[in-house]
């Protein structure tokens, strides 16, 4: 079973995200965070994180910041209502799905899919 | 790896040749100004990577990419910035270029192209959902992982998002594609038979000119998967 981190500052969102990942991913939540730079110092710390589902606009830290500082190397799912972002996403080899929230189940699974 | 160059434009097809040319063991086998072309060409052979235009005359390189079927990496190279988010719905699209182009992103993206075909070759030996042995695959059915042996499953059917994996007693219905499951396979005794099927051809009862029986399942071929099907069966 994989093992997810999910980083989100929205409550809605991120019961959706956490309820995809457990009902249809199988996945393992480890943790979830509100704020990029905790989220940040735990997956650094932690090796065991597969896939890190980020939010892009959070309260203190940019996703794509959180990619720079990134010094582990999971699978990442950026989530985020931004649709104007794709093009630098495609500047990171880590991110391997850009989804747009609301979530949707079918494009979920997709993602997972390619994690 | 060997590539093939989609653009109808002269001048972006020579660009992106001499970003190439700064590439170890990066092949251009063709080039192509039409995208009809490069499709007709890929029904005969297969490539790694693909440079492809989006906007082109007729054929978007969104509806070429839809109709592909082989299981290349492709790098979009494009001047209009606003479709990456389109882009990330396909899968098999690994890179966005939006132009000019410098060498040194060129180089990142070749970099990720050349993990992902790694990556998919390994996934094609076994690959993490399937046992060190490699005699079986797991399917995830209802958050549960199912184990199947490769010699139970009689054929795999695609049906829109998901793939029925025949088995004989089961059929179980899986949400993932024919090309993905094809990749765990092992091509020994998998065979695709058309673009919706693939089959155990261990199982086969009888072939017919356009259908082969598998316990009480007639399964089609296409004309143009028979070849191959009739080329691996011991004919007397």
């Amino acid at each position: 079973m994989k093992n997810c981190v999910i980083v989100e500052d929205e409550q809605t969102a991120l019961e959706v995200a956490k309820h995809l990942a457990v009902k249809y991913g199988a996945l393992n939540i480890l943790a979830t965070f509100d704020k990029a730079e905790e989220a940040l110092a735990y997956v650094n710390k932690n090796g065991k994180v597969d896939i890190v589902f980020l939010d892009i606009h959070l309260p203190d830290m940019s996703g794509f910041s959180f990619l720079e500082n990134l010094t582990s190397t999971p699978k990442v799912v950026l989530v985020t209502a931004d649709k104007n972002l794709a093009l630098t996403a495609y500047n990171f080899d880590l991110v391997v799905d850009y989804l747009v929230k609301p979530l949707q189940k079918d494009r979920f699974m997709e993602a997972i899919n390619q994690c | 790896m060997n590539c093939i160059i989609v653009d109808d434009q002269d001048s972006a097809r020579l660009v992106v040749r001499q970003l190439c040319e700064g590439i170890p063991d990066l092949d251009i086998i063709e080039e192509f100004s039409s995208a009809i072309e490069a499709i007709k060409f890929l029904n005969q052979q297969n490539v790694d990577v693909i440079f492809l235009d989006i906007h082109m005359p007729g054929f978007s390189g969104f509806d070429f990419v839809q109709t592909l079927k082989t299981p290349a990496q492709i790098v979009l190279i494009t001047a209009d910035k606003d479709l990456a988010i389109e882009a990330y719905e396909y899968e098999s699209i690994s890179d966005y270029l939006v132009k000019p182009i410098t060498q040194e992103r060129f180089n990142k993206s070749m970099n990720k192209v050349k993990n992902n075909l790694r990556r998919t070759s390994v996934m094609h030996q076994g690959g993490p959902l399937s046992d060190p042995i490699g005699n079986d695959l797991y399917i995830n059915i209802d958050r549960r992982l199912t184990k199947l042996k490769f010699d139970d499953i009689l054929f795999i059917k695609a049906k829109g998002d998901y793939i029925d994996v025949k088995t004989h007693k089961e059929m179980y219905v899986v949400h993932s594609t024919l090309k993905k499951i094809k990749d765990k396979l092992p091509d020994n005794i998998f065979l695709q038979t058309h673009r919706s099927y693939i089959i155990n051809f261990t199982k086969i009862i009888d072939i017919e000119d356009n259908s082969v029986l598998i316990e009480k399942n007639v399964i089609p071929i296409s004309r143009s998967n028979r070849p191959e099907l009739i080329r691996r069966l011991n004919l007397l």
